[in-house]
């Protein structure tokens, strides 16, 4: 049970490099489920392998249970990566086996029964779709019950179908570990449907925005008229957030649309 | 309706007996693939065989032996004569000079490819020891070893390690920073990270260099075999030297060309497989179609 505290001052990758994160605070209590949206280029993924202990904090601190982040995180942390990122050398047991050791067979052909991929175990990942790559890396980020689970945009470059079963698969693992999870995404649709609350950052360098609890309840079909309106609503509240920009000015009419 | 029946039915049946005579088709035509590779090998060989034995017949001269007498040579040595024991040390110098080269050069490769700073620190070092000539290590190190098998060893991994490095450095340079960090995020400990995440990238890398090595290293040793020696093939070959014995010589290099191979397809093709086991898949596309032609 992890609770996050973030507070970065700014971030840049050199220094005459322009910032990718502005002054930027945020808390994510424990076992919430807080999405992170904004237009691309806005630090999200720099936010992330932050928190991972990926990528050095230059001024802030990031703080897992008031306990400073230095290094390495200090409780079990997992991270689906943009990409699925398994060894194509290893068979999808092996992936498994590589971040939990000490994992006997029974559990690890548990976990892949529950993302749908029951009897792959000795499959290599090429000879695996896509999608099947992209639930060996989640059975791998919960094989290990993480306290905080990080996920970069894990959904992108999927087939409608195979992203929405994968998402009902996410929130049903979520629910039953009650992991603290911060998930990145630039699909608001798909950040009501999962979120307990939403973060909306502006363009680079990255700001906090709006910090929206998303009051809907579970389960969330982006169809749902209470969905929609709730979209519509928050849309029309803050024109121009999807754009990052904190007055919405210059884009009303292009927002108008969507009211 | 009977009709569509009927039609299934003989559909079923006809599947029934297309897999049949599949698998006896896929059982008659492995046959033909392993003959038509077998030949595929030996016609070539049987070409230049007979081209050599022509060859020998119209010369009529002493220093071109014909494939026969080669090859009486080659089983008069091998019974009566003290050949496999040569080939044996010989082997055995291949052998522990290519592990000690591939070992050093390794670990060096990786160092230099992980650490830019040393890796500019060492280039010139590095292009220096690339293109010293193999006879002058070898020279050296007898002067300064003296005539002793360590001395033998030690030149020729000394020839060898240099191009591993270069090898294993390109290697070590394009490793995958992506899966490293899943490694790291993921703790997993620093030996099972090297093992199963770093190594296996450089596998490539390394047996490209074993392949390599392994031609060049047997040809270094049978120089230090003549020049500091008194056993094992070179050593042989530069006493059929003093006595214009060629057919003895051919024989010797036959003899161990025969060895070279048969360590070729009983250990490296099987690495090279092992190796390019996660890039197989069912399609039989991409870039490992370099690991399917046949003998």
């Amino acid at each position: 049970m992890v609770n996050l505290k973030i507070a970065i001052e700014r971030k840049s990758y050199a220094k005459n490099m322009p910032d990718v994160l502005g002054p930027l605070a945020f808390n994510v209590s424990q076992g919430e489920f807080v999405s992170l949206v904004g237009p691309s280029g806005t630090g999200k993924s720099t936010l992330l392998n932050m928190i991972a202990g990926l990528e050095p904090i230059q001024d802030g601190s990031i703080r897992f249970n008031d306990q400073l982040l230095a290094g390495s995180p200090p409780c079990k942390l997992s991270y689906i990566f943009q990409q699925p990122r398994l060894m194509p050398w290893l068979t999808v047991a092996d992936n498994l086996r590589l971040v939990m050791p000490d994992s006997a067979p029974f559990e690890i052909e548990k976990m892949l029964d529950k993302v749908g991929l029951k009897g792959k175990s000795d499959c290599y990942p090429k000879q695996l779709s896509g999608g099947m790559q992209r639930r060996v890396s989640i059975a791998r980020a919960f094989l290990t019950r993480p306290d905080v689970l990080l996920l970069d945009e894990p959904f992108i470059s999927l087939d409608a179908p195979n992203a929405h079963r994968l998402r009902s698969l996410l929130v049903e693992l979520w629910l039953e570990h009650k992991t603290t999870v911060v998930f990145v995404t630039h699909d608001l649709n798909e950040a009501i449907q999962l979120s307990d609350r939403i973060i909306f950052l502006s363009s680079s360098p990255g700001t906090v925005l709006l910090d929206k609890e998303v009051d809907l309840p579970r389960p969330r079909a982006d169809e749902d008229i209470h969905f929609q309106n709730w979209k519509k609503h928050l849309l029309s509240q803050n024109p121009g957030l999807l754009e990052g920009q904190a007055d919405g000015i210059e884009y009303e009419s292009f927002s108008g649309g969507f009211i | 309706m009977r009709h569509s029946h009927s039609r299934t039915f003989q559909g079923r049946d006809l599947e029934k007996l297309k897999t049949e005579s599949e698998t006896e088709s896929n059982q008659t035509s492995k046959v033909k693939v392993m003959s038509l590779s077998l030949l595929r090998w030996l016609i070539p060989l049987g070409v230049i065989l007979l081209g050599w034995q022509c060859t020998a017949l119209f010369l009529a001269s002493d220093n071109v032996p014909s494939v026969v007498q080669v090859f009486s040579s080659l089983q008069s040595h091998l019974v009566n004569g003290d050949m496999l024991y040569h080939l044996m040390v010989t082997l055995y110098r291949v052998a522990l000079s290519f592990c000690i080269a591939m070992f050093f050069g390794v670990m060096i490769g990786i160092v230099m490819g992980a650490f830019p700073r040393l890796n500019e620190a060492g280039d010139s070092l590095l292009v220096i020891a690339l293109n010293v000539p193999a006879l002058v290590t070898i020279i050296l190190c007898y002067v300064w070893f003296g005539l002793v098998e360590a001395a033998a060893i030690t030149a020729v991994a000394i020839n060898k390690i240099p191009t591993v490095i270069v090898m294993v450095r390109e290697g070590a340079r394009v490793v995958d920073r992506d899966l490293l960090q899943v490694a790291q995020v993921f703790k997993v400990s620093p030996f099972r990270c090297f093992f199963k995440v770093y190594l296996p990238q450089l596998y490539p890398f390394i047996m490209a260099s074993a392949r390599s090595g392994l031609s060049l290293i047997w040809k270094v040793v049978l120089v230090v075999e003549l020049l500091g020696r008194s056993d094992g093939v070179g050593f042989q070959l530069g006493t059929f030297f003093h006595f214009f014995d060629i057919a003895s010589i051919l024989a010797y290099t036959l003899a161990f060309a025969a060895i070279i191979l048969v360590i070729e397809g009983l250990l490296m093709r099987p690495l090279d497989r092992y190796i390019a086991r996660g890039n197989y898949n069912d399609s039989g596309a991409g870039d490992n179609g370099r690991y399917k032609g046949g003998l």
